[in-house]
């Protein structure tokens, strides 16, 4: 192994080794010593991946306050670093982790206030890519139609929810205080929850809330299952108006026939 | 459609010896309002790698000169480049044709895991071969010369053997790359080695300096009082401003950025700093010294 690989895994430990972590040996010291030279660099990286945590998860903040929240992205950030340099993908498993956190016990719906801002960032930060057109699928022959394959627009989520995290997510985020208080003070707890396409829209992210059905064909459809099978998991009497909904509503960006080409709308990053 | 908006296009030839800005979210709105009368800004690549920042980027560089600025590549990463993220940043340039593409003399990636900050490397042969191999993987990938900012560094280590201004000499020499002057980096890492300023301005390969950057600064407090933090929260110093007076006698007149990333101000006063480089800029290129970026 290289010397700097080494100096550099050590570097990473001592950085997102808390506190007391003592920085490697090689660190020189001087008028300031070497701990607190480190403890600047500590104090980047975990103020770095919070203020990208922030950014994602605006309503986990107010719900929990800017001091919790604080501490939460810190143990988060230290156990999990971002495995991409695009900061818009960091925190995919911030939901997980703050439901197994101990001091979020209490608050049992913000792991699902987690997932839908994720979902929401992932839609405001997806490639532009244009929605497949409904009228494209015209242009595939009917015997070809049980074996065609969708592909997911970038923008999409698909959340299966316990809590009425979209009604949270909404009323956290008002502006206005006493407007806030009102909606947050509306909200049944124990409404139950919902099952969303998150993607982009015209104006910002859009929540599509789906049936059962339409829920159950997105999920498959978005998972490369083909339409004649995914169609065959939904009632007969639902099928064709849940494939229209989804198609409308630019669940997708492209389909494919069995040996055919893609049928898309082009494909802007 | 494409084809018009590509022809209007300010061209991606290089930028002259003027100030530009640091293009932040909060300005977007103002900037593509105002279009100030500035040749180029810089952007974090990172920031703009897909969806609506993109888009707004796009627009801009119908009018100005763009240098693409990343702060994630990881150069100095002993396990060698996110081949995903150089792809990613690739991919980035081949759109906005941007006159400018730099890095940092740093790490920030190991073992996959990002760390979102500028890390210090112990300045060696061993990190040389290692940072000069990342930089032509990244120019190669690039098709062409990116240029490497010096760093602003709040420790040393025990085993480095070549001085700073050497090292990225020797980059220049085995790379080709081209060179970042950050003037504040240079005020910064100064006070927190104790190293001459003026010192490292000379130690840099003049001919190989494509750009300067100017920054804010501020003064770390409790443990680390006394050393001097990279913080991009506040006016370029007064120090700043004067070893900048120094680089011109020294290196002459490039492109040079106003940095401001964090506390950041109304756009005017963004600008107000530009102007004062410029004006700084302009005085010596009415002296009639080479205005073109090396």
């Amino acid at each position: 192994m290289s010397a700097l690989l080494d100096l550099q895994r050590r570097f990473r430990a001592a950085l997102l080794g808390g506190a007391d972590a003592a920085p490697p040996p090689e660190v020189l010291g001087g008028l300031v010593d070497a701990a607190a030279r480190l403890a600047i660099y500590r104090g980047n990286v975990i103020g770095n991946l919070t203020g990208a945590l922030r950014l994602t998860y605006p309503a986990i903040e107010r719900l929990v306050g800017a001091a919790f929240f604080a501490a939460a992205c810190a143990r988060f950030a230290v156990a999990t670093p971002p495995d991409s340099a695009d900061l818009y993908e960091y925190g995919a498993g911030f939901a997980a982790f703050l439901e197994d956190f101990e001091p979020a016990r209490t608050l049992p719906y913000l792991a699902d206030v987690a997932r839908l801002e994720f979902a929401v960032t992932r839609a405001l930060h997806a490639p532009l890519v244009p929605a497949l057109d409904a009228a494209a699928l015209a242009a595939v022959p009917a015997a070809a139609e049980d074996g065609l394959r969708f592909l997911p627009h970038p923008s999409l989520s698909l959340l299966d929810l316990a809590h009425p995290a979209p009604a949270i997510w909404e009323a956290v985020l008002t502006e206005e205080p006493d407007l806030r208080a009102a909606r947050l003070g509306a909200i049944d707890l124990d409404a139950g929850g919902a099952q969303l396409a998150v993607l982009r829209g015209a104006k910002g992210p859009a929540l599509l809330a789906l049936s059962p059905a339409a829920f159950a064909l997105a999920g498959a459809l978005a998972g490369g299952t083909p339409l004649g099978e995914a169609l065959d998991r939904v009632a007969a009497a639902e099928a064709a108006s849940c494939l229209g909904l989804l198609l409308t509503q630019g669940l997708f960006a492209g389909c494919r026939a069995p040996g055919g080409p893609t049928h898309s709308e082009g494909t802007i990053p | 459609m494409a084809g018009a908006a590509l022809a209007a296009r300010r061209d991606a030839g290089p930028i002259s010896a003027s100030a530009g800005i640091g293009l932040r979210f909060p300005h977007h709105a103002a900037f593509l309002e105002a279009r100030p009368a500035i040749d180029w800004v810089e952007v974090h690549s990172e920031n703009y790698l897909s969806g609506p920042a993109l888009a707004v980027l796009e627009t801009v560089r119908a009018d100005h000169a763009v240098s693409l600025h990343s702060v994630a590549l990881s150069l100095g990463a002993a396990g060698g480049l996110d081949r995903r993220h150089l792809s990613r940043l690739a991919e980035l340039a081949r759109r906005i044709e941007p006159a400018l593409i730099s890095e940092h003399l740093a790490w920030g990636a190991v073992d996959h895991a990002h760390l979102a900050d500028l890390l210090p490397l112990p300045l060696t042969e061993e990190s040389l071969a290692i940072v000069a191999g990342n930089v032509a993987a990244a120019q190669e990938a690039m098709g062409r010369r990116i240029l490497i900012e010096n760093p602003a560094t709040y420790l040393q280590f025990s085993h480095s053997t070549i001085p700073e201004g050497e090292f990225l000499a020797a980059l220049v020499a085995r790379t080709g790359c081209g060179l970042i002057c950050d003037v504040n980096n240079i005020v910064v890492s100064a006070a927190n080695h104790g190293w001459d300023p003026r010192a490292c301005l000379a130690a840099l390969p003049a001919a190989a300096i494509g750009e300067y950057h100017l920054a804010g600064h501020s003064a770390a407090d409790g443990a680390a009082m006394g050393l001097l933090l990279d913080t991009h929260d506040r006016a370029v110093a007064p120090a700043v401003w004067a070893l900048f007076e120094t680089a011109l006698d020294l290196i002459g007149p490039r492109p040079v950025l106003i940095e401001w990333d964090a506390a950041i101000p109304p756009l005017p006063v963004l600008l107000g700093e530009a102007a004062e480089a410029e004006a700084r800029l302009a005085a010596r290129v009415a002296e009639g010294r080479d205005v073109r970026a090396a």
